[in-house]
């Protein structure tokens, strides 16, 4: 294959890559329409430094420092003000998310006027990321993590017991 | 030509299960947008995932339903509960299912319905339909549903109508 017919097939490659859209994005865009937004941005080289010994003292500290380590990065935005957010727009993109064949809406939870939706992308048995969207009473906020782990590594059982058991010794 | 029967048969019987599910998704989906109700919406991917994180020390009660639970579908408000309870009834094909519990208490009306092998007691759908003259509740389970498990449950479940479940298990 001479080079010319590689550097059109990467070049056709990179372009359905760019076609294909970018929902999650969408959502953070929508949030940041207005000034009344805080965001943050934590990439995956601060999330390493969390050392184990800050929370050895709590039983599962094993398993959280699992979990921890599994964050490839995380960016979150809450705008303060939902009422100059555009709900319907985000609502339709949300369909979009998970209408998708990309993502799944795990749950949905809507109570005393908080709305919370998660949606989660697996690719082979392995969580890649996690969204979580929060409208509360007067918020709009947007989580999203980007994680790389098998959820047969986590054992919620034990993460269930030993939170159990903190509660009860206080 | 007995072949063609058997296949016209199971067609049959694959559409109207198909019907029935549909009619319950259609009930909900149409208010599940409203914001006076209260939604809680548990993905079958979520349940496979709870599975598969739970370890031996999530043998709890709990932890056991959940493992074989499928789906949960939960609709509640507390706004013109006579009305929906009749439009869920009209709606639902409830003959298709086995009625557990059918109780009516002045304004308070409440079926407990499900579908499956109800002679060992573990069912493939249980259907919860509680309607008073403001409060209505929906509550859809999908999966292995132990009725013994579920009776044991009843109390821990904080839903309308719940304390019915007490006598649905051997």
């Amino acid at each position: 294959m001479s080079f010319r017919n590689i550097l059109m097939l990467s070049g056709i490659v990179f372009l359905l890559a760019s076609c294909q859209p970018n929902h999650v994005g969408a959502l953070f865009s929508e949030v940041k329409k207005n000034d009344n937004y805080m965001g943050v941005t934590v990439p995956k080289w601060m999330i390493r430094t969390v050392d184990k010994k800050f929370i050895t003292k709590h039983a599962g500290a094993e398993e959280a420092m699992k979990a921890i380590q599994s964050i490839q990065g995380l960016r979150a935005v809450v705008n303060m003000d939902k009422t100059k957010i555009d709900i319907n727009k985000i609502k339709s993109i949300m369909s979009k998310l998970s209408n998708s064949k990309r993502y799944d809406e795990m749950l949905k939870f809507r109570a005393d006027g908080n709305d919370i939706h998660v949606f989660v992308r697996e690719k082979r048995e392995r969580v890649k990321q996690i969204i979580f969207v929060t409208e509360l009473k007067k918020e709009y906020a947007i989580l999203e993590l980007k994680t790389d782990i098998n959820v047969k590594d986590l054992d919620l059982g034990k993460i269930v017991k030993n939170v159990e058991d903190e509660v009860a010794k206080d | 030509m007995k072949k063609i029967f058997v296949l016209a048969i199971a067609f049959f019987a694959v559409v109207s299960m198909q019907a029935q599910n549909d009619a319950i998704s259609k009930f909900y989906h149409q208010y599940e947008s409203d914001t006076s109700f209260s939604v809680v919406y548990v993905s079958p991917k979520m349940f496979k995932m709870v599975s598969k994180v739970a370890g031996e020390e999530f043998e709890s009660e709990m932890g056991d339903f959940v493992k074989d639970l499928r789906g949960l579908k939960v609709l509640s408000t507390k706004k013109g509960g006579a009305a929906l309870y009749k439009d869920a009834m009209r709606r639902i094909p409830t003959s298709t299912y086995d009625e557990l519990v059918k109780v009516r208490d002045g304004a308070q009306n409440v079926r407990i319905l499900s579908k499956g092998d109800e002679a060992g007691n573990l069912v493939d759908e249980l259907l919860i339909l509680v309607g008073e003259k403001q409060d209505f509740t929906l509550v859809s389970f999908v999966g292995r549903i132990d009725l013994n498990k579920l009776s044991k449950l009843a109390k821990k479940i904080d839903i309308k109508g719940a304390e019915h479940l007490e006598n649905i298990g051997n």
